[in-house]
């Protein structure tokens, strides 16, 4: 294997050169610390690569186990920068550059902490981002739209849960830990009962998944939405609601072979409209209860006893509470019914018109988005069309 | 709400506990390493943190949630390991037990890979 690992290294040393000339010079700086990011993990990728292929230690027969998972990991962390960060900076357009603008006012309108990522618009799978790129991904034409742009907030929090020896998002983090403390303390508590009671094994086992959703999962995903939720208002409430009528499946779910990426989409909204209370939206937040009961019934979902357990209220709630000293804690800005930021405003105006006359709205929504991205100020004020 | 993106971070991290593991190995088999070396110092912290049953530092919980998807080891054998780590002299008994843990937390890695590219 060693003439293979060492002919395969030279081929890669390759590609990453290629890759590196295929960063584009001509881009707005809005793309230069994704442009530094790929740069750099190339190169990091190459000194990986020569001490694969000339390291003589590594070349030594016991040391063939890890030398070819090193290799395993250049070549992935390869496929990564070339399929994600430089992609997305060969293909940067139009679309892409106006939703950086829109990211960057959000960021300021929401006193951000950190770098805003950049956008791009390759995704082919919603709304994601990559948190050591720093790099969010929307659909192709999402920016063409309203409704969904609420998501942008959430997926903004990925990268305070990630970033390291930062004092500034420190008091997010040590709230998302306390937090993630409840779960497990929750979690161990009710395995006890179990271990008492000496019931079936199943309840032990489910026990166990929802453990490993929680730390791997479940607590991050609250913590984004709930971000959303107090920098956003309402509109992440009824974006919720949007993604879950347009692409969810049981809003009641509770994984029982294996731990699932999100929370369910209930326990999910129960979190968020705790939020809104929190923040005296109290109308709004009871008019998408109302919708979200509808839906419920339209859906004829119900829950499993289980579900309440493994998302009790109490713990909901804790988990609610904690983000919001988080976000305060961060100095980021927490919205109110007072706030007057223009995307903040658009956003949740949006949602109003939408509800105000559903046919209409494709109509007002064309004018606002033109409006939005064709304004040369950086602070437009979109009304009434 | 992210579908692929919620397993970069994760992806993340595996990928660094992967590094973090085999520079401790090759090290240790080499013979040019010592219990102050900071590589090796922040592994054991990493087993030694996921032999409790409880901890607050979010990187020794996930450690600890992959150490148990990926290999199954008892709070007994993860303090033994991270306490070798910290001594002089760590066996090959160790080493042996590293190696496979390392070879479970490769697949776990090719895994979430996979998860982030939406195949699974």
């Amino acid at each position: 294997m060693d003439g293979y690992l060492s002919g395969a290294a030279s081929q890669l040393m390759e590609r990453g050169r290629v890759l590196t000339a295929k960063i584009p010079r001509d881009l707005p700086r809005d793309y230069d610390t994704l442009a530094q990011t790929c740069r750099k993990r190339i190169n990091i990728q190459l000194e990986h690569l020569h001490a694969m292929a000339d390291d003589p230690l590594l070349r030594e027969s016991k040391y063939q186990p890890e030398r070819f998972r090193l290799f395993k990991r250049i070549v992935a962390e390869l496929d990564i920068i070339e399929t994600v960060g430089i992609a997305a900076l060969d293909r940067a357009n139009s679309d892409d550059h106006k939703l950086n603008e829109l990211l960057e006012r959000i960021a300021r309108e929401i006193h951000y902490p950190l770098e805003t990522p950049v956008v791009t618009t390759l995704s082919q799978q919603y709304f994601h981002i990559y948190p050591d790129m720093n790099l969010l991904c929307v659909p192709l034409t999402e920016g063409r739209f309203l409704l969904h742009l609420p998501d942008l907030y959430h997926e903004l929090a990925h990268p305070l849960l990630s970033a390291q020896n930062d004092p500034i998002v420190e008091p997010f983090q040590a709230q998302f830990l306390s937090a993630l403390s409840d779960a497990l303390k929750y979690v161990s508590t009710e395995k006890s009962k179990e271990d008492r009671r000496r019931g079936p094994r199943q309840p032990g086992y489910l026990l166990q998944i929802w453990e490993i959703a929680w730390v791997k999962y479940w607590m991050t995903e609250f913590f984004c939405d709930l971000f959303a939720a107090y920098t956003l208002g309402p509109a992440f409430a009824w974006s919720h609601f949007h993604l879950a009528a347009k692409r969810g499946s049981d809003p009641f779910h509770v994984p029982i072979n294996r731990s699932t990426s999100h929370p369910a989409d209930d326990a999910r909204m129960r979190a968020i409209l705790h939020a809104l209370d929190i923040s005296r939206f109290k109308d709004q937040a009871a008019k998408v209860h109302e919708c979200w009961r509808s839906y419920l019934l339209q859906c004829a979902a119900r829950p499993e006893p289980e579900y309440h357990r493994c998302y009790p209220d109490h713990l909901i709630r804790t988990i609610a509470e904690r983000t919001r000293d988080g976000v305060i804690g961060m100095q980021a800005r927490i919205c109110s019914e007072d706030t007057k930021d223009p995307i903040h405003a658009l956003l949740n105006e949006a949602w109003i018109k939408f509800w105000a006359a559903p046919d209409c709205y494709v109509t007002w929504e064309k004018q606002a988005v033109n409006r939005l991205f064709d304004s040369r100020s950086p602070t437009p004020t979109i009304h009434d069309s | 709400m992210s579908y692929s993106g919620v397993y970069s971070g994760l992806y993340a991290r595996i990928r660094d506990y992967a590094e973090l593991l085999d520079d401790v190995l090759i090290n240790i088999k080499a013979g040019r390493s010592s219990p102050s070396d900071s590589r090796r110092q922040q592994l054991a912290q990493l087993f030694l943190g996921a032999s409790v049953s409880t901890g607050s530092n979010l990187s020794i919980q996930l450690f600890k949630v992959f150490l148990r998807d990926a290999y199954d080891l008892d709070q007994k054998h993860l303090t033994e390991i991270g306490q070798a780590l910290l001594s002089v002299s760590v066996g090959s008994n160790i080493v042996d037990r590293l190696e496979r843990f390392a070879h479970a937390l490769e697949n776990e890695r090719a895994g979430m890979l996979a998860k982030m590219r939406g195949h699974d």
